[in-house]
């Protein structure tokens, strides 16, 4: 060997030796040293956990009928799994397209949906024709992959009904999952979006099957470690009345089409058409603030959803053209009540003392107002003569109730002078100058009423505390002083559901059903019970738990009061000078008491309201209906009521809605 | 050391010594020489391959078993690779080695020639590399595998005959011819074994006198050639891919981070004691990327922990030794050369592979000495086990 080899040679050696330390060293660290938990990395690299969703529960009306219910249909996938070349797979992805009648790339996109489970066949399709499952099945050889499965989606079996109140069902959203993960939600899941199917998620949607696997790199099931079963959803029970629904809503439809064929005879749109471009009937049981009906109209059809909506179909539900369909204007809509809030202003003036109901009040048409005097008028300045507060009621004397709100308005007045000084007189002004307030809110007028639906409307009953703060923000010192005044103009208007004043049809339905019963205010209720799950057989399903009436406070009326306002509503539909005896004349059944309101609305035509209450001595339903830019109360929103009561009694087959021409005023 | 003769006198008698164990060898075997032969040496070797068939199966049974193929298949075929491998062996061992130096320019002219050919259309390409050739019965012939033990043997024979005048102008021809088969094996391209082959040549090259000023050069240039293949864009993107990343054949865009987590995931799954054999979650799951050849030594890791890995290496570690002892009592220079070779080889491979599968090194397709599945790799392996075997038992004769 050359001499100075032996050195490189040892000299390699120690380089060697240096090599193996360091990988020795790197395995020490990574085996036995390092903090890093590569056993819990190792465990989430493998584990995976599939979920499949448990049948949903059915929604049933008041008599155990299914309005929402779940339908097996097929359902084409394709599993990502399957071992084939990259030609086979156009090849099936081609013939797919071919036989459902969509394009390859849409196919491919479905395939590749990064929202589907990794470990669960795609679904490329749903809701398949029998010919075309058989064909798939038929021809297994040349659909590899391909399989036809059943799975359930929503159903209608007496088709859509109440789909502003039932809501639909649809895919979770970001921001749904952000708040619902830790209920175990998972991206693709389905959840109620709207209406009872979003107030019952929980009750409705049942326990998930959570099967725990142990996958390979390719993702593949080598093992399973925990299949928790399914538990499935229970079923509500509505208080709906399914045909009591369905006439609301069919006489909503009517009434609505009737009102586009009247000529808006006021001032400002004298040659135009009503275009009750929106409503909503509302149907109460007042013995419990059950909600037997509620109509929206515009509507939408929930079987879009059920079989998943296009992007294009969701935009056209949101577009103004078609006048937001979604929007449930039970519950979201707000509107001046008009002259059915005349009710509450009797009630607020003789719970205070200052409607004497027997006196006589002269109404000449118009009535003067504040310093200086503003002129206020009947509709058409109609004289209606010598009224008390009953048949004020009946032929809807703006001019009384005007005389009412002035007066409360002096007490008001009276209030904000002396309240430096004598405690006991600035308490009882302050409650007779805000006694219609006052009134209102004991009749739920100032809030959600709780019904449990999505994005509840609260209204708005205003007062000086409102005015400041709806003026907060004028810069003008001078303008905000001035406009954040009580004046008497903005009592007057009050007094007759005008003004600042906004109501949704709930919150009326409601507030008159808690002065048809005596005066419990009702927080009102979707629902009675929550039931196991339907065998679909026809055996009673047990109840799990009873959803039992809320009541929500009482508000004092006296039996007497109510008595004599009940007098005046009654004398509106069967007196012959009562604003809505023309719409009521022959209906049969038992008497309906009610309140005809005709609202102004600032750029839009008149809303027509009506509210009525049967029968007047034990009453059962009160329905109120509420048509946007439909004209008088009296032309159309009394027959759509008139009709709905048709149906409470049994008539399934009344006439159609009459709406009338507005020949008598209000 | 000291029982080493003085250079001048060992060349004359070794000499005749040669022409006389020629002579006896043509007839029949010397079985005495089995007395020399280094048990060590072999059974670590063994050792390793047989725990490199445990960690195939441990690897591969389950990706096999849902495919709905024969569990032992790889086993199986890297068994076969073993058993031609000690065959060639035990071939290896009857010639002496010292008749190998008369045929080292012929060991250099096959090896480029076999080069050429796999370049040609007799090659086939797999994953982006034209390595192979393809033989009957499913079998692949990878010659750049077999291009380190023709390597060794040319260099060790062109050094033997230049010893102690490795002046500057023998060193560029040395270089010239090294670069030839170095540049056809990254014509594939494999830049992974031209590199081995690379360091393998600086190794013996610095063993064979080369002064310290010249190999310091040499170092630079390489690196400094290194450095520029890589960045400059002589090379395709999918090369230099190969070499930052190993490209898994299964999975298109994975990235070099998803190899070594993987990797490391799985050896540190393993701890101290290991999951046992076939209990690695992450190996039977198949989630190390080309686990069964690379990346076997992650098995090991994750199914005997830090105690298996531990006494894998050791037993190259045994390897490397009894090498390194062989270049030292050759009994010729010759001898020395060859065994430097092997360790260089050895050395490089051991500590790129292992490196690369605990993070420390860059991934590179190079395969880990007896263990990796691959046939050429394994009979290569043997080959040049048996070069050094052949040299250290007959190092008294």
């Amino acid at each position: 060997m050359i001499e100075g080899s032996r050195t490189r040679l040892t000299v390699i050696g120690v380089i060697v030796m240096f090599l193996f330390s360091a990988l020795f060293a790197r395995l020490w660290f990574l085996q036995v040293a390092s903090d890093t938990n590569y056993a819990a990395a190792a465990t989430s690299n493998r584990t995976r956990i599939v979920y499949e969703p448990a049948l949903r529960g059915r929604i049933l009306d008041r008599n155990g009928k299914p309005i929402v219910d779940n339908e097996p249909v097929d359902m084409v996938t394709f599993d990502r799994h399957k071992q084939m070349t990259g030609a086979e797979h156009k090849l099936v992805v081609a013939r797919l397209a071919g036989v459902l009648g969509v394009t390859a790339p849409e196919i491919q996109k479905r395939i590749d949906d990064p929202r589907a489970s990794p470990f669960a066949p795609v679904p490329i399709a749903t809701g398949i024709p029998p010919d075309v499952r058989t064909y798939l099945e038929e021809r297994e050889i040349d659909f590899p992959g391909v399989k036809v499965e059943r799975t359930a989606v929503r159903a209608y079996p007496d088709g859509p009904v109440a789909a502003n109140l039932i809501g639909y069902v649809s895919e979770i959203n970001a921001d749904e999952l952000k708040t619902r993960e830790k209920d175990g939600y998972r991206q693709g899941d389905l959840i109620g979006k709207d209406g009872v199917e979003q107030t019952f998620e929980d009750v409705l949607r049942g326990t998930p099957r959570e099967l725990k696997v142990e996958v390979d790199s390719q993702g593949r099931i080598v093992r399973t470690i925990v299949d928790r079963k399914a538990v499935a959803g229970k079923d509500v029970k509505l208080t709906l009345d399914v045909d009591i629904q369905r006439m609301a809503e069919q006489s909503l439809a009517q009434g609505m089409d009737g009102a586009r064929g009247l000529r808006d005879q006021t001032e400002k749109q004298r040659f135009a058409s009503y275009r009750a471009g929106a409503g909503a009937v509302v149907v109460l049981d007042p013995n419990d603030g059950s909600v037997v009906a509620m109509a929206s109209n515009p509507t939408y059809d929930p079987r879009q959803f059920a079989a998943g909506i296009t992007p294009e179909e969701f935009q056209q539900l949101n577009r103004p053209e078609s006048n937001f369909p979604l929007v449930n204007r039970a519950t979201q809509g707000l509107y001046a009540p008009g002259s059915t809030f005349k009710l509450f202003t009797a009630i607020a003036g003789l719970q205070t003392g200052q409607i004497d109901p027997n006196a006589g009040f002269y109404d000449q048409g118009c009535l003067n107002i504040g310093d200086p005097p503003e002129q206020r008028c009947n509709a058409g300045k109609t004289p209606h003569g010598t009224v008390n507060l009953p048949a004020a009621l009946t032929v809807s004397s703006d001019t009384y109730f005007y005389n009412v709100g002035r007066e409360m308005w002096q007490h008001y007045n009276a209030w904000t002078k002396v309240k430096n000084g004598d405690k006991a007189t600035a308490d009882d002004e302050i409650g007779k100058g805000y006694a219609i307030q006052d009134t209102a809110k004991t009749y739920g007028f100032d809030r959600p009423t709780g019904v449990g639906l999505r994005d509840e409307a609260g209204g708005r009953v205003p007062d000086q505390l409102w005015k400041e703060r709806f003026n907060q923000n004028e810069p003008d010192p001078r303008q905000k002083r001035e406009r954040s005044l009580w004046l008497p103009g903005d009592n007057v208007s009050l007094a007759v559901g005008q003004g600042d004043l906004l109501v949704t049809p709930l919150q009326l339905a409601s507030g008159y059903a808690a002065f048809a019963n005596g005066g419990t205010l009702f927080t009102p209720r979707l629902a009675s019970a929550v039931l196991e799950p339907g065998t679909g057989l026809d055996q009673p399903q047990p109840a799990i738990r009873d959803l039992p009436p809320q009541p929500a406070g009482t508000t004092g009326l006296t039996p007497q009061n109510r008595q004599i306002i009940m007098d005046g509503l009654v004398g509106a539909t069967t007196s012959d000078n009562g604003t809505a005896y023309a719409a009521f004349r022959g209906i049969g059944g038992p008497t309906v008491a009610g309140k005809t309101g005709t609202a102004q609305s600032t750029g839009k035509q008149d809303t027509s309201l009506f509210v009525g209450i049967s029968p007047p001595d034990q009453p059962q339903y009160v329905v109120a209906a509420v048509i946007e830019e439909g004209g008088f109360g009296a032309s159309v929103a009394a027959p759509v009521v008139a009709r709905v009561f048709e149906g409470i009694n049994g008539n399934a087959n009344a006439a159609a809605v009459q709406v009338r021409a507005p020949d008598i005023q209000d | 050391m000291a029982t080493i003769p003085q250079t001048g006198s060992r060349l004359s008698r070794s000499a005749a010594d040669t022409g006389r164990a020629l002579r006896t060898r043509r007839s029949y075997f010397d079985m005495s020489l089995l007395r020399d032969l280094d048990p060590l040496l072999i059974g670590a070797t063994l050792a390793i391959a047989a725990l490199g068939l445990l960690m195939i199966y441990s690897s591969t049974r389950e990706r096999l078993r849902l495919e709905g193929v024969d569990e032992l298949y790889f086993v199986k075929r890297q068994g076969i690779a073993i058993v031609v491998g000690l065959v060639l062996m035990t071939l290896l061992l009857a010639i002496d080695y010292r008749k190998l130096r008369d045929y080292s320019a012929f060991a250099y002219v096959v090896t480029v020639v076999g080069l050429l050919a796999v370049l040609s259309p007799l090659g086939s390409n797999a994953r982006g590399s034209q390595a192979w050739f393809q033989l009957p019965g499913g079998f692949q012939l990878q010659p750049s595998e077999l291009v380190k033990f023709g390597i060794i043997i040319a260099l060790a024979g062109y050094a033997n005959e230049h010893r102690g005048e490795m002046n500057p102008w023998r060193l560029t021809v040395t270089i010239a011819l090294a670069a030839v088969p170095i540049g056809l094996v990254m014509l594939q391209p494999d830049f992974g074994t031209a590199m081995t082959l690379g360091l393998v040549v600086i190794t013996m090259l610095a063993v064979a006198g080369v002064s310290v000023r010249h190999l310091v050069v040499l170092a630079l240039l390489g690196v400094t050639f290194v450095i520029a293949v890589v960045n400059v864009g002589l090379l395709q993107q999918y090369q230099v891919d190969r070499l930052t990343s190993f490209v898994n054949q299964g999975a298109d865009a994975r990235n070099t981070t998803y190899n070594t987590d993987q990797s490391k995931n799985a050896i540190g799954n393993g701890g101290v004691t290991g999951r046992g054999f076939g209990n690695g979650s992450q190996t039977a799951g198949g989630f190390v990327p080309e686990q069964h050849t690379d990346f076997i030594f992650t098995a090991v890791g994750e199914e005997f922990g830090f105690l298996g890995g531990a006494v894998l290496l050791a037993l190259f570690a045994i390897v490397v030794w009894r090498t390194w002892r062989a270049a030292l009592f050759a009994r010729d220079f010759f001898g020395t050369l060859v065994c430097v070779g092997v360790l260089a080889m050895f050395v490089f491979q051991i500590f790129e592979n292992m490196g690369m599968t605990m993070g420390i090194m860059p991934v590179t397709g190079i395969p880990l000495p007896f263990m990796s599945y691959g046939g050429s790799s394994t009979i290569a392996g043997f080959a040049c086990v048996a070069l050094v075997a052949n040299v250290s038992m007959r190092r008294f004769r």
